[in-house]
């Protein structure tokens, strides 16, 4: 099959089932919410469809199975019970599973038997409930003496239909006279032979009906005034090799002429990066240029750059706003980790979701998934006590975890709050003097806020602290370095007996990165801003050597001391009057000795390309106003293989430093 | 049979619109223009010009069977010939098509051959009848 349509395939179905967790888990608590489950029917229905002409059949079978169960759900009027959702859940994520293989390039392995076995048998639960209820209803019409005919028993039956069929149907069964002999005959499972369907028309031909027949008087000539209830989403979708899209857009926005109909058109994500990749390139030379101008005197030159300046701006905002997504599309995966998480542990949580349209950056999203799921998680299992606890201090037997979102100027801050007990800032206080990640004198001293953000710290979680400090810090440094990789920052507030709060801070974008420019023999080198604390003069009294380990004393606290000329010259001596830059470094701060600071420079970020990629100490290389490259410092990763890249330094700076080319177009 | 003919292909998942644009393409006809559901449909049948509507049953806000409907009550539309594309044969949803005046059915998936003998068997009754 076209490549090309199987990747159409994977995005637009890819879309469907992503937000069929967020349905199925609003189907749970309403479930009589006919609409929704046709949605979500409609949506196994459609996935399997497609599937189907590209030959996926594990994919086939499983949306069959799913449907299926949905089928009967809408015909067998009962609720939705927990087993069915499970086994309807399970269908998801083997087609999730599916999916991913799909994408890998791979065909799909077949479905998962227990999957297909609990849908089976969830369908054998409803059958024997729609078959009980369908008998009841027979004896019944027996019992008032009435004896149905077939036809009406037919028409007793649970009706596998949509509303709008169903209505029909008894529309027909009202004023029509009685269908064709075959439509009595036949159940709902009854399928139809080519034959038999061309007797039929044979048949309806004859009585004057079918195809061009005088229509049924009910059906109103003109669609309903007004349109269905949800906004008809995105009805006019852009397809650019349609021979005449103009003809179908046009018509369909003067369906609803009074509404303006938003065109959404579809370009695979690797276009947008590589259009970013080119502003990039533009806002590089548009630095170099700002750096230039100062030669020129001439004034038209310079209303000319300062104009080229503002364009520039304004394109790299919108390119900028392209690969922006709402936040929504994380926080929707969250209903379904709560509660399936709250079903394992027999509490009872809601999930809040506010701000769910703020928008960051597509590859920001992506990485805050984990974190995220980390921190809900977190949220339920430590957070939210069990329902007699709750209810013994009055609270509602039912807990509150609440993710939300919104734009503070250009941050985005992200919140995940949960109103369980809280976390005792004595009990990690003595952990961590415990543990040896702070002395007593220093602990002490800590006002309670810092006390919480010691949780951060890489060993302070253990499987000890899960049950003596509510759980919490368990991997939260992990949370915190995951963070830090999209150059965000990670607050714990809590109260005692009130719950807590985890508050992130991201920027609005990873293309731009704010940075401090520094100079180490005679290279220029680049500090992500949002790392960098303090700037101190150099004082080589304060160099200590410490278990083997160069360090810095300051105020009291030791901080490991990374001299950036030794690492890149280990034989010269040092130049005079060098600086330091104090740099948070993951969960704590390193003194990093430097020749000399240059100021501060936004710039672009760009990949060392893949043979590079995997060195340790480099976060990627930029293009200076002046045209020069300056590479970009990994603090957090410069620390951590400090020891081997001391050691190897000339290695480091043979692959590195003299022959840095940015790759283009990456 | 002219394969200059327009027809309408109405679904609301577009790669399955590609999918029937593609098989339609293979068997030369390469006049078809898209809708997404029987809303966005009615207006480009009203609009005229429309020779044969292919349409899918499942589909948000109008159905395919109500499209019909549609199709057959205006007295423009009343002759154009629909193929029904749906999942399975079940006899009462074709019975309801075949009332509703459906001039013939496919089962997804389907291969372009199957769809062309679908295309021609309508063309060959409507032959028949006038």
């Amino acid at each position: 099959m076209d490549e090309e349509l199987l990747e159409d395939f994977l995005v637009e179905a890819g879309e469907l089932i992503d937000a069929l967790d967020g349905q199925l888990i609003d189907l749970e608590s309403r479930p009589e919410d006919t609409e929704l489950l046709n949605a979500v029917f409609r949506a196994f229905h459609t996935v399997k469809g497609g599937a189907g002409f590209l030959g996926l059949s594990p994919l086939v079978e499983v949306c069959h199975d799913a449907e299926e169960v949905l089928n009967a759900l809408r015909g067998a009027h009962r609720a939705l019970d927990a087993a069915a959702m499970d086994a309807i859940l399970g269908a998801l994520d083997d087609v999730r599973r599916m999916f991913g293989e799909i994408r890998a390039g791979r065909p799909p392995s077949p479905a998962t038997p227990a999957v297909l076995a609990a849908l089976r048998r969830t369908l054998a639960d409803e059958h024997a409930v729609a078959s009980v209820e369908a008998e009841f209803a027979a004896e019944e019409a027996g019992a008032r003496g009435h004896q149905a005919s077939p036809a009406a028993r037919v028409l007793e039956q649970p009706r596998q239909t949509d509303p709008v069929e169903a209505a029909f149907e008894q529309m027909l069964a009202a004023s029509a006279p009685p269908a064709s002999p075959e439509a009595e005959a036949g159940g709902a499972d009854d399928l139809i032979t080519d034959d038999e369907f061309e007797d039929l028309l044979d048949q309806l031909q004859a009585a004057g009906k079918g195809s061009a027949a005088t229509p049924p008087a009910e059906v109103k000539p003109e669609p309903p005034a007004s349109p269905a209830p949800q906004p008809a989403p995105s009805t006019a979708r852009a397809e650019a090799p349609s021979p005449t899209p103009g003809a179908a857009k046009g018509a369909s926005s003067s369906a609803s002429a009074s509404e303006p109909v938003e065109a959404t058109l579809r370009v695979a994500s690797a276009r947008i990066d590589g259009i970013m990749n080119q502003v990039g390139e533009l806002v590089l030379v548009r630095n170099r240029l700002a750096a230039l101008r100062a030669r020129v005197g001439d004034e038209e030159v310079q209303r000319a750059f300062a104009q080229l300046n503002l364009v520039t701006s304004d394109l790299q905002a919108s390119v900028m706003h392209l690969r922006m997504q709402s936040v929504g599309k994380v926080f929707g995966r969250f209903t379904r980790v709560v509660r399936d998480l709250a079903r394992q542990l027999d509490k009872q949580v809601e999930l809040v979701t506010e701000g769910e349209s703020t928008e960051l950056d597509k590859g920001m999203v992506e990485s805050l998934v984990d974190p995220l799921v980390h921190l809900v998680r977190n949220a339920v299992d430590h957070g939210i006590e069990s329902p007699a606890a709750r209810e013994a201090v009055g609270k509602s037997a039912c807990g509150r975890v609440t993710l939300s979102a919104r734009q503070e100027g250009s941050h985005i801050v992200i919140i995940v709050a949960d109103d369980g007990a809280g976390m005792d800032p004595e009990r990690i206080r003595s952990k961590a003097i415990e543990r040896g990640l702070i002395d007593s004198r220093t602990a002490l001293q800590m006002p309670e806020e810092d006390v919480l953000q010691l949780i951060f710290m890489a060993g302070f979680s253990t499987r000890d602290a899960v049950s003596e400090v509510s759980g919490r810090g368990v991997g939260m440094d992990v949370v915190r370095s995951q963070i830090a990789r999209i150059n965000g920052q990670v607050h714990l507030q809590s109260e005692s007996g009130g719950g807590s709060r985890v508050v992130i801070r991201l920027p609005l974008t990873l293309a731009i990165l704010p940075t401090l420019m520094v100079v180490v023999d005679d290279r220029r080198f680049a500090l992500p801003l949002p790392v960098v604390d303090e700037i101190i003069e150099f004082n080589r009294q304060e160099r200590t050597v410490l278990d083997g380990q160069e360090v810095l004393s300051r105020r009291g606290e030791v901080l490991p001391l990374l001299d950036l000329y030794r690492w890149l010259k280990t034989d010269e001596p040092a130049p005079e009057d060098q600086s330091v830059v104090i740099a948070t470094a993951g969960d704590r701060r390193v003194a990093l000795v430097v020749d000399r600071l240059l100021g501060q420079e936004e710039v672009v970020i760009k990949s060392l390309g893949r043979r590079l990629e995997a060195l340790p100490g480099f976060a990627g290389a930029t293009i200076t106003g002046d045209g020069d490259i300056a590479l970009i410092i990994d603090v957090a990763s410069l620390h951590a293989h400090w020891g081997a890249l001391s050691d190897a330094a000339e290695v480091s700076l043979e692959l590195v430093a003299p022959s840095v080319r940015v790759p283009a177009g990456v | 049979m002219d394969k200059s003919m327009k027809i309408l292909i109405v679904d609301d998942f577009s790669t399955m619109r590609r999918i029937i644009k593609n098989l339609l393409r293979e068997l030369g006809f390469n006049n078809t223009v898209e809708a997404d559901d029987g809303d966005s449909a009615l207006p480009v049948l009203k609009a005229g010009g429309i020779d044969f509507l292919i349409t899918d049953w499942n589909m948000p806000n109008m159905p395919g069977i109500e499209l019909l409907k549609h199709v057959r009550a205006d007295p423009a539309t009343r002759d154009l010939p629909v193929l029904m594309l749906t999942a399975e044969a079940s006899r009462e949803q074709i019975v309801q098509a075949a009332e509703a005046g459906v001039n013939g059915y496919v089962i997804k998936p389907f291969t372009a051959q199957t769809l062309e003998q679908k295309i021609s068997k309508i063309f060959e009754r409507l032959a028949m009848a006038s």
